[in-house]
């Protein structure tokens, strides 16, 4: 029961509430003045700009999940392959 | 980029001198007091989750509890990492105090000569400095020490400047124009002059700097307060993380110890970066006041490492400001070193820059062997009404001067019309083509040729702006040339765009225009006509030599009035806010090896499984924890040099500046802590610590 209403709850705010920052960054971005390109300015087209993000994502998302992540798939799959899973 | 070459005069202590480290050790204890220490969120809860432990440990032994000893260590070192952020701040701030120290030994206890009536300069009453208010006349005579800051009314006066700017050589402060601005704590050395005060007790330019390298007036920055954000961002994060851990281990039919828990989130949290975020904003002011620029706020400093347009007027900074001689064109039928010659001898006792400009040329470039001038030469001083100088000897008149006062005195000299020389008039135009300035030269009625006056560029400037154009910063020059001048020296000193015949209108216009195209500014000026500009500009660089309005209006001031530190201060901008982002980036991607350290040290009890993610081979649970604490407390002692430091700044563009710095601080970070957590786990288990 306890994990049935967290869980409802949790999913509910993750699904919807994260719309109110998001728009909140989209506003704040709208505001701003663009800004002509110089050598200045990083370059948002490379392959650094795609690895930068990616790795951003997958250390924060990874650093956020990780404990989730090791005591749900990672410790069953081990616990599969030693076949204690059931 | 050669920065050596600058005065660093302000006394520069090393990293640990043991006269900052001692009471910044007890200052460490000071700043655990949690009102204070609240407007550092990430060392706060680090503190708040501490005293959580310490009561739990308290609880633990009055109940003799069997494993107290491990929750000791790691009370302690908690303690430890909350003293060692304290360390950081208070380190850097001592470096303030310590040159603090050494304004205030300047500022003594001085008596003023205040004027009774305003009409009468000559009645005066002594009173104590610090009685002076805004308004307040007073007389200094030689050997004064100016009560406070103000602007010379009356008279002109040598000032020894050096208890401000470390300067030994006198300066001239005079009524009105662009040099009647005195600061309080300096020295008449000559004359007497009486000045109107314009500071109140207490806030004058000597009051601010002190607090200024103290940290005093230190308020958060725009991108200090979203660092602060995101870092908050991330410790709400860490907190679900960790508060959901219990849950699991319910799940798998077990209890988590709480001091394992807030050892996990303690190492989680983004320490490294809270604790020394302050320590870098500190250090940035610092190494500012070090190349003798005071920031008014650290907003400026920011400013400047964004800053993409520089406005840089012409004289002194692109060029020397004083016109030089580059050659002598003579007429037909004078030879080259026959001109050259009388143009040495014209020039001989000629004492302004462009006299003695003349003689090195033509012993230079001509070959011109200088003598002692011959027995009874006469010398003709400049005068503007003559416009010409030059010598009699005997029946020799030599002259020099504007091309039409030349010509005049030639038909002087002849009694009647004299004509011109056939390629003279040519010669002329071409040197006012080229942005020179022809300086005729006559003897008697015969003209010899004409003297091309340069304003020459700075050998070295090039150079510095074409490191600017690779850091992505354009460079604009001001000057009240002709355009035609101004396009020449623009295109010879390479600067990207040019402001020609400039008014303080039109200078405001530009850095308007350019700023409603999202674009910072900065600019330097010392005159109160460039004022204005240095208000609009977001990085306005005012000279300590300039005049009290634009030391107001400039939310810098460069001690050393060298307009070309601005490219230092753009250098520090930016290295104070690369700091800032490394060391954020090396704080958060330490947290991977923590987690690698903790996460099967607290589960392997329910799942032996997880024993696979133990990469790091650490010997018991006990151990790995211990371990990431003590990583995670003394990563920041460690980062502390570097804070103060800084990164090092290249100016190779941004895209291959983050590359490299990405390298070093994502990458190393990620690395780093594996190594270290391993390195302190031996050792922990070398000492049978746990």
């Amino acid at each position: 029961m306890f994990f049935n209403i967290t869980g409802a709850v949790a999913m509910f705010v993750g699904r919807f509430f994260m719309i109110i920052p998001a728009m909140a960054i989209a506003g704040s971005l709208a505001e701003k003045k663009s800004i002509p390109a110089s050598t200045g300015t990083f370059p948002t087209t490379g392959g650094l700009f795609v690895g930068l993000v990616v790795g951003v994502i997958v250390v924060v998302g990874g650093l956020t999940f990780f404990p989730a992540l090791a005591l749900g798939p990672i410790v069953e799959h081990l616990a599969m392959q030693a076949n204690t899973l059931f | 980029m050669d920065t050596s070459k600058l005065r660093k005069r302000m006394p520069v202590s090393t990293l640990f001198d043991p006269r900052i480290v001692g009471p910044a050790i007890g200052q460490a204890f000071v700043k655990l007091n949690p009102a204070t220490l609240i407007k550092n969120p990430v060392i706060f809860v680090l503190e708040v989750v501490t005293a959580l432990v310490t009561v739990l440990l308290v609880r633990d032994l009055v109940q003799h509890h069997a494993d107290t000893g491990f929750t000791f260590q790691i009370v302690l070192w908690l303690w430890f990492t909350v003293l060692f952020a304290n360390f950081a701040e208070a380190v850097a701030e001592g470096r303030g105090k310590a040159q603090a120290d050494n304004l205030r030994k300047t500022r003594t206890e001085t008596r003023a000569k205040r004027i009774l009536m305003p009409d009468n300069y000559e009645v005066y009453e002594g009173v104590p400095a610090e009685d002076l208010q805004a308004g307040d006349l007073v007389v200094c005579e030689a050997g004064d020490i100016i009560p406070g800051d103000g602007d010379v009314i009356e008279g002109i006066a040598s000032v020894n400047e050096a208890a401000i700017t470390g300067e030994s050589a006198p300066v001239i402060r005079e009524s009105g124009g662009d040099r009647s601005a005195v600061t309080g704590g300096t020295t008449v050395i000559s004359d007497r002059v009486v000045i109107r005060i314009t500071s109140s007790p207490g806030s004058s330019f000597l009051d601010r700097m002190i607090k200024l390298v103290e940290g005093a007036e230190r308020q958060k920055t725009p991108n200090e307060i979203a660092l602060n954000i995101l870092l908050i961002g991330l410790t709400i994060v860490f907190v679900f993380a960790t508060a959901t851990i219990p849950s699991y281990a319910t799940y798998a039919g077990g209890a988590v110890s709480i001091v394992i828990l807030v050892a996990l989130f303690v190492t989680l949290i983004p320490t490294t970066i809270g604790a020394l975020l302050s320590a870098i904003g500190i250090a940035g002011m610092d190494r500012l006041v070090r190349f003798n620029v005071l920031s008014m706020s650290g907003r400026a400093v920011e400013a400047a490492g964004d800053v993409d347009t520089l406005l840089l007027d012409k004289t002194g900074t692109v060029t020397f400001g004083d016109r030089q001689a580059t050659e002598i064109i003579a007429v037909p039928g004078v030879s080259e070193s026959e001109a050259a010659a009388a143009a040495l001898l014209a020039s001989d006792s000629d004492e302004t820059a462009e006299g003695r400009s003349i003689i090195t040329m033509t012993q230079d470039k001509y070959k011109v062997h200088r003598q002692t001038a011959p027995a009874g030469a006469k010398f003709i001083q400049f005068s503007a009404t003559t416009r010409l100088s030059g010598v009699d000897i005997g029946d020799r008149k030599l002259r020099k001067g504007a091309i039409d006062s030349v010509l005049k005195f030639a038909r002087e000299q002849a009694g009647g019309d004299v004509p011109e020389p056939p390629n003279f008039r040519a010669a002329v135009d071409k040197i006012a083509r080229s942005g020179g300035t022809p300086l005729g030269l006559v003897e008697g009625s015969r003209i010899l040729g004409v003297i091309h006056l340069k304003d020459v560029v700075k050998p070295d400037v090039k150079d510095r702006f074409a490191a600017l154009r690779r850091m992505g910063i354009k460079t604009v020059m001001i000057t009240g040339d002709n355009p035609v001048t101004a396009a020449s020296i623009a295109s010879e000193a390479g600067v990207d765009d040019f402001i020609a015949q400039a008014t303080p209108e039109d200078k405001l216009r530009y850095i308007r225009k350019e700023q409603e195209n999202g674009r910072l500014i900065a600019m330097c000026g010392d005159g109160t006509n460039d004022a204005p500009a240095l208000a609009q500009a977001d990085v306005g660089v005012a000279m300590q030599a300039g005049t009290q309005a634009a030391r107001e209006a400039g939310n810098m001031v460069d001690l050393d009035s060298d307009p070309t530190k601005l490219i230092e201060v753009v250098e520090i901008g930016k290295q104070l806010l690369m700091t800032r982002g490394a060391l954020t980036t090396f704080s958060i991607a330490n947290d991977v090896a923590k987690y690698f350290a903790i996460i099967p040290a607290i589960f392997l009890a329910f799942y032996p499984k997880l024993a696979v993610l133990n990469v790091m081979q650490l010997t018991t649970p006990q151990s790995a924890i211990l371990s990431a604490i003590i990583f995670n407390a003394l990563i920041i002692i460690a980062l502390i040099p570097l804070a103060l430091k800084g990164v090092a700044y290249r100016p190779i563009g941004a895209g291959p500046l983050l590359r490299r710095n990405l390298l070093v601080y994502g990458l190393g970070g990620i690395v780093l802590p594996f190594i270290g957590i391993k390195a302190i786990d031996l050792a922990v288990n070398a000492l049978h610590l746990v």
